[in-house]
């Protein structure tokens, strides 16, 4: 079937519209929008998933049914009608372009500003990559790489086919799908995502990455990830790209969860660039994701670093369960929003264990007429003997019409227990501009080395070349918010 | 991050119960009083029916459930009372213009008002003040997410039995302290309180509230003050209420140009104690400062939300705000600033301490900043934890022993919230009555 | 440089009063004077800061019209200004900031870019200079630096931009005495032909170290007395209200 053709097929199926009901055809790619239990099995049956999996998101869509979207986030959004959604579409090959010349060239500025290589940017603009770049091989390369090692990284579903132990042992048990509407709703219709496994004593030989997975571009809007570290293992796990991301999917609402066992560490890097809309707020993805750690284990520790440049909305709280003695967790956060962005994000820091640890460092830059949300809760529980937090919160206002907002919550019931907040909200310093122009730097540059200089603390955690893009990222983010 | 179920378990509901039907009917308050005052109060009365009182759904109510105070009053109404317990008799003070106000009502025509000064009742207010009065009983504005507490508002205007009104004169500088000894008795259900206090330009006062009462009562507070320009105000509200009184209060301040108002809180007594201070920094260079200081001890839950609003260019704001929880109590501090697009220069810091003694005391404090403007410096920073274990040591290598070291710590602590309290015989008598209490506390954690 | 009539308002108050000066490359130059009576006004409206209204006179620097110059653009030009209170920039690095400035110098010349390792020689080689530990280059700007590291980083950032004209506001100030060693050394070596330096300055005592060729002593908004480097030690020794009295009578 040629592009064209699958195109017009698809319009024809979803021109017959709800009203028609749900037809059961196993064979087709895409289920009509819409949100039943019959969709739920179809997902479920055409991936061939076990009896378990199925029972798992039937009750996850009951429970679903019961709630309400949520409302405290300081968001505003016109209502999202979940039945005007196909929650089911396979994975295929992108019609469209054949070579680089296709890709539009204002794509293709951003990539160079961006620093992305050569090699990567027809990948990432969606032309047919195998001609330009050797997926495969790197592919098959890494993967007996970590075979060799017993790292187990593929899929959700091949997990599911191959681990089904696994997956049942540890699904839902950090995010349980009564967690939030949306988690719940993710559990119930997830059709992709990760699944990472990293046995006893192992430290993970290499960085892994989605970057790799590159079957995963079109599972992006219910994805699921999974990773579980044994005693004394080690895994670095980076997710997404600094590349502008488009989809035509509107809503987007993934679920995280994170296992580490006694002694062992997780750090969890994201670099969010999904399309944020364009100048007068038309468009976008919404970015409703939940992301949990637990750091079961003693002496366990879970890092989360995020870059959240994308999205028209995002909501996100990446959080740590320090419920093992001497764990640690960790969130540091550099939210940008632009234009009529909106962010509400943060971190939750549950402490339950003995001598637990947490840091919060979060930067927020809020520009043009956008608004940004730092929520946090750290919460010291009864048990949690000598916990200590320390949160930092700093916002950077760019221009008169944006807003940025710091909402922390503590609540202590633990006496030994010592938790420490401090935010500030300011824009850019005349001195300090005033200061690099007498050094001869122009004020765009200027402003793109503070920004960047006040950013520092988060982007020292991401893996040095993700660095590097992540600053250039910023500078492309913020473009124009000076002027 | 509350989830978006409901919490509360619908038994708990007061919208669903209605007493200040009950109240309304008993006291008949809505169809007395002046006529202006009456269609107020009637449509006081549908709002706050509408309303309900607020539930913990509501995020500014996260902590504290009113639940216990609708069954208590529920209960007054029908007659049941705790039986009588010794008043907490609120101090007698030298040197300062004291006003007694028993459940809401002034007890004695005022004699000889200092210069510069004028204190009235329901009973005594001329139709000329009309205008006034109805300016600050409409002066409470919600901040943004807030409006689930105007019921308390709204509830207040329509049982009020009274209110009082103070004002000064242009440029009066007042100087004796007045001092507002505020008591609540068993005789009514819900003492109703209502203060309304206008500084006309230029003018000085010093004002402080003590709030006492009998066992059992229920307290609804409501008090609106407005600064003119360039006037001062040192105001000090210290809640003194039985072990098992409780109490709601709603405060708002509005200051104008280059005005400047600094205030006290002071929280020892009460079962149950929810204050909410909104400060509306409204004139170009306005300015306020805040201190706060709750001890939750016993089984106290002690809820304070303050909120700075910067509503004008180059306004200027400073908290500070101290907690200590110990035994089973349980304390909450929200401290909002906000900066509205208008508010340009504006400058805001808060600081907030919280001491944790004990394993089953429970400490939360939620300090939020919602900038809207881009020329700004603000800033907070909050912690809750024990004491400097430096600080001990040091004490402890000068020869004090453990427990001595921690009261001299906690002592410290504590009086650092009491240094802007303008009278310093009740500043003598807080320092002394939180002492003696929290050598009882300290002495028992040794 | 020359600067002749200047005027300057700051908040609608006359702090420069009739300015008149001319350096020429070379030359080092020191601006004496009470407090209040215009020195740190020079060396911000020399350097385009803003909040400063020229009501009158000129300032041309070669052969342009320093005044109409964006601050960046005079940098590039190659006036240096030494901060009386250098600025904090956390998380931006010293070498950072440096790279980037003389890269922007370079660009506005038409040279290319300096290579990393040609760059990482150059700083290398003028901390050694300054007597400044390596670990400072890879600090945040003046993040956390003492009075005295913060001054002595000026100085460092000055070497590194080989400046044409250098002001250098009260750089003196809050120096112990090694430190003010080290600041003039670093400046005494920088002493060129092709390059002048203003010293903006209250006491005498930095003069003891680097040797003017002129002095002037500023008051009420204008120079009311040149002369050599004697005229630095008469001021130390009679004070300036002796100067003061006698320039009014």
């Amino acid at each position: 079937m040629t592009g064209n053709a699958l195109n017009q097929g698809l319009e024809d199926f979803i021109g017959r519209g709800y009203a028609h009901g749900f037809v059961t055809d196993i064979e087709s790619d895409t289920v009509a929008p819409g949100l039943s239990e019959d969709v739920i099995r179809f997902i479920s049956a055409k991936k061939g998933e076990p009896e378990f999996l199925l029972a798992w998101r039937l009750k996850a869509y009951r429970h679903w049914l019961t709630l309400r979207e949520p409302r405290w986030a300081k968001l505003h959004h016109p209502p999202i009608d979940y039945q005007a959604i196909s929650y089911y579409s396979a994975p295929r090959a992108t019609p469209g372009l054949k070579s680089i010349d296709e890709v539009d060239p204002k794509l293709l500025q951003t990539y160079e500003k961006l620093g992305i290589p050569l090699h990567e940017r027809a990948r990432l603009a969606g032309v047919a990559v195998d001609a330009v770049f050797d997926s495969v091989s790197v592919t098959t390369t890494f993967k007996d790489k970590l075979a060799a090692a017993g790292v187990i990284f593929c899929s959700f579903s091949e997990a599911v086919r191959e681990h089904p132990e696994l997956v049942r042992k540890y699904l839902g048990t950090v995010v349980p799908y009564r967690d939030n509407y949306f988690a719940a709703l993710n559990s119930a219709v997830f059709t992709d995502g990760s699944f990472v496994y990293i046995p006893k004593g192992v430290r993970c030989p290499m960085e892994l990455s989605t970057y790799f997975r590159i079957n995963q571009a079109k599972t992006g809007q219910f994805e699921r990830t999974l990773i579980v570290a044994e005693d004394g293992s080690h895994v670095s796990y980076l997710e997404g790209c600094t590349a502008p991301q488009r989809d035509e999917n509107q809503l987007h609402a993934a679920v995280v969860e994170l296992v580490a066992l006694n002694d062992a560490t997780i750090k969890y890097s994201t670099v969010q660039n999904w399309y944020p809309g364009d100048e007068e707020g038309r468009g976008g993805i919404y970015n409703f994701v939940t992301k949990r750690g637990d750091c079961r284990g003693a002496n366990s520790r879970i890092s989360w670093t995020q870059v959240e440049a994308g999205s028209a909305i995002t909501w996100k709280y990446p959080s740590c369960i320090l419920r093992g003695e001497n764990s640690v967790g960790e969130f540091y956060s550099v939210a940008v929003t632009n234009n009529l962005q909106q962010a509400d994000t943060g971190t939750k820091m549950i402490h339950i264990g003995r001598n637990t640890r947490s840091t919060i460092v979060s930067k927020g830059i809020s520009a043009g007429r956008a608004q940004n949300a730092y929520r946090g809760l750290v919460k010291i529980l009864p048990t949690a003997e000598n916990a200590r937090n320390y949160t930092q919160c700093d916002s950077l206002l760019m221009g008169a019409r944006c807003g940025a907002h710091t909402f922390p919550y503590m609540e202590v019931r633990n006496p030994t227990a010592v938790v420490e907040h401090e935010a500030t909200t300011s824009r850019i310093g005349d001195d300090q501009l005033f200061y690099c122009r007498q050094r001869g730097i122009s004020t765009e540059d200027a402003v793109n080395l503070i920004v960047n200089g006040f950013c520092k603390q988060v982007f020292r955690q991401l893996p040095m070349e993700f660095a590097v893009e992540a600053q250039n990222l910023l500078n492309v983010s913020l473009e124009g918010a000076v002027g | 991050m509350s989830q978006s179920t409901v919490r509360d378990d619908p038994g708990d509901q007061a919208g669903n119960r209605r007493p200040w039907l009950a109240a309304a009917e008993q006291s008949g308050s809505t169809a007395s009083g002046l006529d202006w005052l009456r269609e107020r109060r009637t449509a006081a009365l549908a709002r706050a029916d509408r309303l309900g009182l607020p539930d913990q759904s509501h995020e500014e109510w996260r902590y504290t459930s009113l639940a216990p105070f609708t069954r208590r009053w529920l209960e007054h109404l029908a007659g049941v009372r705790l039986p009588a317990a010794p008043e907490l008799v609120p101090p007698a003070l030298a040197g300062v213009f004291s006003v007694d106000i028993v459940d809401g009502m002034l007890c004695a025509p005022l004699l000889a008002t200092p210069p510069g000064l004028t204190i009235q009742s329901l009973q005594t207010l001329g139709p000329e003040w009309r205008t006034q009065v109805e300016a600050l009983l409409g002066s409470t504005v919600s901040a943004r997410d807030d409006s689930a507490s105007d019921s308390l508002v709204d509830l207040n205007t329509a049982l009020l039995n009274d209110l009082i009104l103070v004002t000064t004169e242009p440029g009066a500088s007042v100087a004796m302290p007045i001092h507002i000894r505020l008591q609540a008795t068993a005789a009514s259900a819900l003492c109703q309180t209502r203060l309304l206090v206008d500084l006309a330009a230029g003018s000085r006062l010093t004002l402080s509230l003590v709030c006492t009462g009998t066992a059992g009562v229920l307290v609804n507070a409501v008090a609106q003050i407005r600064l003119g320009r360039d006037s001062e105000l040192n105001l000090v509200r210290v809640q003194a209420l039985p072990d098992d009184g409780m109490l709601t209060e709603s405060t708002s301040i509005e200051v104008n140009d280059a005005a400047t108002v600094t205030v006290t809180s002071v929280d020892l007594g009460a079962q149950l104690s929810r204050q909410s201070l909104t400060v509306r920094l409204a004139g170009t260079g306005a300015s306020a400062n805040l201190n706060g200081l709750f001890l939750a001890d016993g089984h106290r839950h002690i809820d304070n939300r303050t909120t700075l609003q910067h509503e004008a260019p180059s306004t200027i704001s400073r908290e500070f705000f101290r907690g200590i929880a110990a035994d089973h109590g349980h304390g909450v501090f929200s401290g909002k600033i906000i900066v509205q697009p208008g508010a340009a220069g504006s400058n805001a810091a808060l600081t907030n301490r919280n001491l944790l003694l004990t394993t089953t005391a429970e400490i939360d404090t939620k300090p939020e900043l919602e900038i809207y403007v881009d020329d700004v410096r603000c800033s907070h920073g909050a912690t809750t934890g024990q004491l400097d274990a430096n600080a001990l040591f040091y004490l402890q290598s000068r020869g004090l022993d453990l427990s001595a070291a921690r009261q001299v710590l906690t002592a410290a602590f504590l009086r650092d919230s009491l240094t802007s309290i303008a009278l310093p015989e009740l500043r003598e008598r807080l320092e002394a009555l939180l002492e003696s209490r929290l050598q009882a506390q300290t002495g028992a954690a040794s | 440089m020359a600067v002749s009539g200047l005027r300057v308002e700051v908040g609608g108050k006359e702090i420069l009063t009739g300015l008149d000066l001319v350096v020429r490359p070379g030359e080092v130059h020191a601006i004496m004077g009470p407090n209040g009576s215009g020195k740190s006004t020079l060396a911000h409206v020399l350097s385009g800061r803003d909040g400063y209204v020229v009501t009158g006179g000129s300032v041309s620097y070669q052969c342009r019209d320093l005044l109409a110059m964006a601050p960046e653009e005079r940098a590039r030009a190659g006036l240096f200004l030494g901060f009386q209170y250098p600025v904090e920039i956390p998380g931006v690095s010293n070498v950072y900031l440096l790279r980037s400035a003389l890269n922007a110098r370079r660009a506005a010349r038409g040279v290319s870019e300096i290579d990393a390792a040609g760059f990482l020689r150059l700083v290398k080689a003028k901390a050694r200079l300054m007597q400044m530990d390596e670990s400072f280059l890879q600090r945040g700007v003046n993040e956390g630096f003492s009075g005295g590291e913060k001054k002595r980083n000026e100085i460092f950032q000055m070497a590194v931009l080989e400046p044409v004209l250098a002001i250098l506001d009260e750089t003196d100030s809050g120096l112990d005495i090694d430190a003010l060693k080290v600041v003039a050394n670093g400046v005494n070596s920088l002493r060129d032909p092709a390059r002048a330096f203003v010293l903006v300055t209250h006491y005498q005592r930095l003069l003891d170290y680097i040797r003017p060729d002129f002095v002037h002593v500023l008051a009420g908004g204008r120079i009311i007395r040149t002369g050599d480097h004697t005229l630095a030690l008469e001021l130390e020794a009679d004070g300036y209200e002796q100067i003061l009295a006698a320039a009014s009578s």
